[in-house]
């Protein structure tokens, strides 16, 4: 049963739950014989084991996401280098061919490598779901997520922004109290989501040397942390998340083993809206910024001198904001256009800096040094969530004013935290 | 369910053993990360055919598993709800071991689309306990999803 104070939904379920006691006490003799769901539980909700199985478990969804998934995304990735070789040997005019490879395949390609973790990735958590699993995870982090100021019913939202922060914005619906509900919704963009990996994986692998592999996780717990600390942070200082507090209650499932169909549905269902974001959002947006980084065309060269681009002049104006961060105007025109889509950041980066994918690594380690390049990693995990989301915490809270709240509080947590990195790694180094 | 003094002790030896394979090999491995990480200039403690040495969450992980195997003492004295941490236990050893594998066979089917021919690392230790844990795994499911059917009848309701 729910956890917290008691308030009079759970004395009202204490009460008819005594009553329950009281009959079956009284007609029933002998003691009913355990079933399977009774022998899992009392390992899954044990009180010492049931939080290092929940992580345990969910460190296996992360390593069968993205090490299972990586060959698929090497396939989509020589297919659409391929694809991109042919425009540029077969179009006669250098614009088109350019807009084709450059903007097209190259812009949309780098989006679709991550269909494959990220289906995988619902896949997985289609199976916890299915099998009865995740409502035991919820209630076991209750006890914990109740004292840093969230609910129980809230792990489930977190866990699916891991994938996107879309469909975790959308699945805020199952929590029934208003204000967790807008609790879990501002705090969910904080949650790492997949669009940002290539991101870290990228920078971490230039800048971080051996390190490399414990930056990127780094995000992920940095992203929980900030997440539940932001949500401790409102409910304990904004007047409209204090008061009382809802307990969870919470009917556990039996166990059962999901059928294929169901798990492939919901893998579908919740992978869809990525694609859909990549066909449209995305895809203008590597058109706009193809557009940007070969115009004026003549000056560039036909974007071979990018220093002379639409995309330069917005980037050096916006460049000495973020000096002290340690941050040129490439990398800023890269975070500027992560805010249409986190997918496209590093595609970007590839553009700026006039590299092809395989060099891109190195061009940016001339560009950013182990701390900044750790300071970037973190204003990418936290600074105002992409466009989609924009629209999804829109939708959800049906209030401007919370969507630019969540806005707002992301650059101004990003900027300060990513400083912090800068200070501290200087005074370290 | 219905297990034997005999089968109790059997199932409880059995996991205990499973279980201190996977705390060895999670400590192991951890040590492994501490010494790669932090110095540098050592390298990695034990060198292992297939022993990662830069895997921080995976040893945690398998020293989860090992003491969720290591619970049921309770078994040794015929307390034989206890055989839910066997059942869990190989629940996770699986996971593991199956992810594992699909790991290994990804990693090289990555390393032939590179140009580089096809080579499957040396599986990791998990997988083997994987392996060791299956007769564990069928015995102990076979028996508690063969009890549900042998299981006495539910008491008869008092009075009408």
């Amino acid at each position: 049963m729910g956890e917290g104070e008691p308030g009079l939904e759970i004395y009202m379920v204490e009460k008819r739950y005594e009553l329950i006691g009281r009959i079956v006490s009284r007609v029933v003799k002998g003691r009913r014989p355990l079933t399977l769901t009774d022998l899992l539980d009392k390992v899954f909700l044990h009180r010492t084991l049931g939080i290092p199985i929940f992580f345990t478990l969910l460190w296996a969804l992360f390593t069968f996401t993205f090490e299972v998934s990586a060959p698929l995304s090497d396939l989509i990735e020589l297919a659409f280098t391929a694809l991109a070789d042919l425009a540029r040997e077969n179009i006669p005019s250098p614009r088109w061919a350019s807009l084709v490879a450059d903007g097209v395949c190259a812009g949309v390609g780098s989006v679709l490598v991550f269909v494959p973790p990220i289906f995988l990735l619902f896949l997985g958590l289609a199976i916890l779901e299915d099998t009865g699993y995740l409502a035991r995870a919820a209630f076991v982090l209750d006890r914990v997520l109740y004292k840093l100021g969230l609910y129980g019913r809230s792990l489930i939202p977190m866990l699916l922004g891991f994938g996107c922060n879309v469909p975790a914005i959308m699945a805020t619906r199952t929590i029934d109290s208003e204000e967790d509900r807008l609790l879990t919704i501002l705090v969910s963009p904080l949650v790492s989501c997949s669009a940002r990996l290539p991101v870290y994986v990228l920078v971490a692998g230039a800048v971080l040397g051996s390190y490399a592999t414990i930056g990127v996780y780094s995000m992920y717990i940095l992203g929980i942390g900030l997440a539940l600390a932001m949500a401790l942070l409102f409910r304990s200082t904004m007047p409209y998340f204090r008061g009382k507090r809802t307990a969870l209650i919470i009917e556990l499932p039996l166990f059962a083993r999901p059928t294929l169909r169901s798990l492939l549905a919901h893998m579908y269902e919740r992978g869809i809206l990525f694609l859909r974001k990549a066909g449209t959002i995305i895809f203008g947006s590597m058109l706009v910024v193809w557009f940007l980084a070969t115009h004026p065309w003549s000056a560039t060269v036909g974007g071979q001198v990018i220093e002379a681009s639409y995309m330069a002049m917005l980037g050096r104006a916006l460049e000495p904001f973020f000096r002290p961060l340690g941050f040129d105007w490439r990398i800023v025109v890269a975070l500027l256009f992560g805010l249409v889509a986190k997918e496209i950041v590093v595609e970007t980066l590839g553009v700026v800096m006039g590299v092809e994918r395989e060099a891109l690594a190195t061009a940016v380690a001339h560009s950013l040094t182990p701390v900044t390049g750790f300071a970037f990693m973190v204003f990418t995990l936290i600074y105002m969530p992409c466009v989609a989301t924009m629209g999804a915490v829109y939708s959800e809270t049906n209030s401007l004013k919370w969507t630019l709240f969540t806005v707002i509080y992301g650059l101004v947590l990003a900027y300060a935290l990513a400083f912090i990195v800068v200070v501290l790694g200087s005074l370290m180094t | 369910m219905d297990l034997s003094p005999k089968a109790c002790r059997l199932v409880a030896s059995y996991s205990m053993a499973l279980g201190l394979s996977y705390l060895a090999i999670g400590a192991l491995e951890f040590l492994n990360v501490v010494c790669s990480w932090f110095l540098p200039s050592m390298g990695p403690l034990v060198e292992w055919p297939g022993l990662p040495t830069d895997d921080l969450f995976g040893a945690l992980s398998s020293m989860v598993i090992g003491l969720v195997f290591l619970y049921p003492v309770g078994l040794w004295r015929q307390k034989q709800e206890e055989i839910a941490f066997v059942l869990v236990g190989t629940i996770l050893a699986s996971t593991f071991g199956v992810i594992y594998v699909l790991a290994s066979l990804a990693q090289a089917l990555s390393s032939l689309l590179a140009g580089g021919g096809l080579r499957v690392a040396f599986p990791r230790p998990e997988v083997w306990l994987f392996l060791f844990s299956l007769p564990l795994a069928l015995a102990s499911w076979r028996h508690v999803l063969g009890g549900r059917r042998r299981v006495k009848g539910a008491p008869k309701a008092h009075g009408r």
